[in-house]
């Protein structure tokens, strides 16, 4: 896949730029720099959310702006009639050019089309993402991100942010949390585990039921004991069972209804119930019996202890008014307590305290009363519950005995003499005797009905039961072990599954790390680097530490002036600092970018740099940033900025080769665009002098903006070092260059006609020290004091020496007037008829 | 397994892919057809919930 670079914008109806049918359109240097200088309201902005908005369909600062404010409707130019228009023309390294149409409607929607793509939409998808753009806000936030998203955002800006998306997902499905969730692990080892208790308890049982008909196994083996159970259904009931299974479905109750006949089934059933009955009835003989006098002696104590703290009954029910009451007055804050009777000792001839902190202490102590009433009656309803008071009362008592049955805790609190006024172990005392008669009846129902029975049949539905218990304890073991045995295989497979993700996890996560090592290292070497060129050789180190696993990268600083111990970079820098190496990260990380898209967009980045500092970052972008032909690895860069203390070195880096530079301008409805020329910055100088405005570095600035022109213009091939430089003597640097070029393409004989008209060595040495003497009144720091004509002949010598690389072009096609040579070697321009 | 910095993402994924591939266990295709497919991680965990206990209940059925 070819990178691709932004070769052209349209733009109409969008944002602040209204240009009704005559859109702005910008040309950019796909290999290079193109900078766009806009004083404050001239459409800048304007043009950097055109190419998000049409890229990414987002406006980048409504990402911050409260719902109630991101009015999409203000996307569209408001005075604009029809629908926004947004053309861009991508081109790649083959000279393939994509073109993108979208349309902005009145809502903000945004609708792309295109001529180039079949899925423009996916273009744009996958061309970048909000990464390559950047302004001065989200840069900023790279510093005080945390160190997950500091990771996050170099796997983004190198391209690798689907690898986050993978890391996440393996994560997900391999946290241990979620395996159990998931597949409900710990709930299936711990039903095996309960069901292998369980399963022992039952084994047991079978033992002791066996152990009842005279039969001793050493250990459960199933089909053992099926065959004892067959044995007897075979012995018992003459039917031979083949299949020993628990599948047989052995029906003890129609085997024996069938054996002892319908004359005995009624007698057989009420035995049965009476039996249950019986078994109930010695329970809750038990139950109550345990509710013994030590009991109700301990209970009665604790309501006792409850009670010592007030006086009488009366107190507790007015210690329920007073709460109220209290409530009540506190609630109405408007009340002043100093001239309240309630609040006045006066009133009152027994002691210091007011009515009002009488009542308060009243309350304290119901409210002290409460807490111990609250544990004597929960100590009482466990102990109801355990001795199944309520089921005997429910069963045996009248409704004069029933006491614990109607306890609630809302009742009027019980006195203290609960337990003596109810005579409570009395009434115990008079439940276990009506169980005692109860458990005599029953046994002698059990005896008479026994009795009816003939004793051997009596006997031998014992005997059945005993069977069917055994053959119902081996059917449960059964389902036990079969769900143990499901359970046990699933966790088998699960293990199994969790084994291999784990190893993939554990093999993506190391190949991961040692990637974004390799890649963290780099960008931490790029870092420092890039820090040091934006401020200077200060003793500050910044330093990006990645941590051993995972993502996380802490942005530190290994060295703060004499301080060498790691210190967190954020916290302790200045504010131009913090911004410097935020961009210095953004830097080096954009330029390992695998983004198809090519191009990094910035808007307003130098705002919080003095004007040195700004020179030293653009110096960088020139140098470092921007993709050249020395630089095949950097950027294409679109630099926006409003920034005054850049004019200058703007306008001058607009002449040079790899860098076009535009100023907006902006008429009412039109934004429009100019390439700087130096006939346009003679202009400004002119009409500087002529109001007595200028400056003295306005002169060099012209005469650099000139010599740079011509470089670029004939296409010199002037050092690279040496147009990237801006030092004080660039002047005579560059004039010195560009004659040592003509001279040694003289000397190379590959002399045309256009050398007859480049000054010789003389003329060329004396146009420069003519120049250079005038430029010297301000080299030198001098107060100047030249009139105004002298200071016009200054511009007039410096176009005199532009004139010597520039011939009048007068074809009548054309008739363009002077234009530079097109180059040394082929000096007339495409179709021109001149002769020079 | 090495992934290239200099490679693409997209290259490297081919080599996560292959390794994974590489492990021939019976899993290996289900995360393949779940891990690369385009959905938020929760909605992946759910996929991969509901895929993987079908194929265990599978597994015990047989």
């Amino acid at each position: 896949m070819k990178a691709y670079f932004i070769k052209s914008i349209q733009i109409e109806g969008f944002r602040g730029i209204n240009n009704n049918s005559s859109p702005l359109k910008i040309i950019f240097k796909p290999n290079g720099v193109t900078s766009i200088f806009g004083e404050n309201g001239k459409g800048k902005s304007s043009i950097f959310e055109a190419f998000v908005f049409a890229i990414l369909g987002r406006i980048i600062r409504f990402d911050d702006y409260h719902s109630d404010i991101k009015d999409r409707n203000s996307i569209k130019n408001l005075f604009h009639a029809s629908d926004g228009k947004i053309k861009i023309e991508f081109i790649n390294e083959l000279n393939n050019v994509i073109e993108i149409d979208i349309l902005v409607d009145a809502n903000g929607e945004r609708t792309v089309n295109s001529t180039s793509v079949s899925n423009p939409n996916l273009f744009l998808a996958t061309l970048c993402n909000k990464l390559n753009f950047l302004d001065h806000k989200s840069f900023e936030k790279i510093i005080i991100s945390s160190a997950e998203d500091t990771g996050k955002l170099f796997s983004n800006l190198v391209g690798f942010s689907k690898f986050i998306d993978i890391k996440e997902k393996l994560d997900k499905i391999s946290r241990t949390q979620n395996i159990n969730t998931d597949f409900n692990r710990s709930q299936k080892e711990k039903s095996i585990i309960e069901n292998e208790k369980k399963i022992t308890q039952l084994i047991e049982q079978i033992k002791e039921k066996l152990e009842s008909v005279d039969v001793t196994i050493n250990s459960y083996d199933k089909l053992m004991v099926l065959e004892i159970v067959k044995k007897f259904i075979n012995k018992s009931y003459g039917q031979k069972i083949k299949k020993v299974t628990i599948d047989s479905n052995i029906n003890f109750d129609l085997l024996i209804r069938n054996k002892v006949g319908l004359n005995y089934e009624a007698d057989v059933s009420k035995l049965t119930e009476l039996r249950n009955t019986l078994n109930n009835t010695l329970s809750l003989s038990k139950s109550v019996k345990s509710f013994n006098s030590k009991t109700v002696n301990s209970l009665s104590d604790k309501l006792k202890i409850a009670y010592l703290e007030i006086e009488s009954d009366a107190d507790i029910l007015l210690g329920k008014l007073y709460e109220k009451a209290i409530d009540s007055y506190d609630k109405i804050s408007e009340v002043d307590k100093n001239n309240c009777i309630l609040c006045d000792t006066t009133s009152l001839n027994k002691n210091e305290q007011t009515f009002y902190d009488q009542i308060k202490n009243k309350i304290k102590l119901f409210n002290k009363f409460k807490s111990k009433y609250s544990v004597f009656y929960n100590l009482l309803v466990n102990k109801i519950e355990v001795s199944q008071i309520k089921t005997i009362e429910k069963l045996y008592a009248n409704d004069d005995e029933k006491i614990f049955s109607e306890l609630k805790i809302e009742a009027v609190f019980f006195s203290k003499d609960f337990f003596e006024s109810n005579n409570i172990q009395t009434l115990i005392s008079a439940y276990v005797q009506k169980i005692e008669i109860s458990k005599a009846n029953l046994l002698l129902a059990i005896s008479e009905l026994n009795k009816k029975l003939p004793p051997k049949l009596s006997e031998f539905i014992e005997l059945n039961n005993v069977y069917k218990s055994i053959f119902d304890l081996i059917v449960e073991i059964d389902n036990l072990q079969i769900s143990n045995n499901r359970n046990t295989k699933y966790l088998f497979e699960l293990e199994s599954w969790t084994k291999f993700i784990g190893e993939v996890k554990d093999s993506y996560e190391n190949s991961y790390n040692i990637l974004m090592d390799e890649i963290a290292l780099n960008i931490d070497s790029d870092t420092k680097s890039f820090f040091k060129d934006i401020m200077g050789n200060v003793e500050i180190t910044p330093k990006l530490k990645k941590d051993n696993r995972g993502q996380k990268v802490n942005i530190l600083l290994e060295k703060f002036y004499s301080n060498t111990s790691e210190l967190r970079a954020a916290p302790i820098l200045s504010e131009s600092y913090r911004n410097a190496l935020s961009l210095s990260i953004y830097f080096a990380s954009a330029l390992r970018s695998k983004s198809l898209g090519n191009f990094i967009i910035l808007d307003d980045i130098t705002s919080s740099f003095d004007s040195g500092h700004q020179i030293h970052l653009l110096e960088l972008i020139k140098r470092k940033i921007c993709i050249s032909s020395t630089n095949k690895k950097g950027k294409q860069i679109i630099f926006l900025t409003h920034d005054g203390l850049l004019k200058k070195l703007l306008n001058e880096n607009g002449a040079l080769k790899d860098w076009q530079h535009y100023v907006l301008n902006s008429n009412k409805d039109i934004v429009s665009i100019s390439p700087l020329k130096s006939d346009d910055l003679k202009l400004n100088i002119t009409h500087k002098i002529n109001s007595g405005n200028y400056l003295g570095s306005d002169f060099r600035m012209y005469y650099e903006f000139v010599l740079l022109e011509i470089i670029e213009k004939l296409d010199l091939e002037v050092p690279f070092s040496l147009i990237y430089n801006n030092d004080t003597k660039m002047v005579s640097k560059l004039s010195n260059a560009i004659h040592e070029i003509i001279e040694l393409k003289r000397l190379s004989r590959k002399a045309k006609s256009v050398f007859l008209r480049l000054p010789n060595k003389s003329d060329f040495k004396s146009y420069v020290q003519q120049l250079t003497n005038n430029l010297s009144h301000w080299g030198s720091g001098r107060e100047i004091s030249l009139s105004t004509p002298v200071l016009n002949k200054i511009i007039d010598d410096i176009d005199d020496f532009k004139k010597q690389f520039q011939y009048n072009c007068t074809c009548p096609a054309k008739n363009i007037g002077w234009v530079y040579f097109n180059s040394l070697s082929s000096p007339k321009h495409k179709g021109c008829n001149c002769s020079i | 397994m090495k992934f290239d910095k200099n490679k693409n993402e997209d290259k490297n994924i081919e080599i996560l892919k292959k390794e994974i591939k590489k492990t021939n266990t019976k899993y290996s295709k289900v995360l393949i057809d779940l891990l690369f497919s385009p959905t938020t991680s929760e909605e992946f965990r759910i996929r991969i919930k509901d895929s993987i206990s079908a194929h265990i209940e599978n597994e015990i059925k047989n």
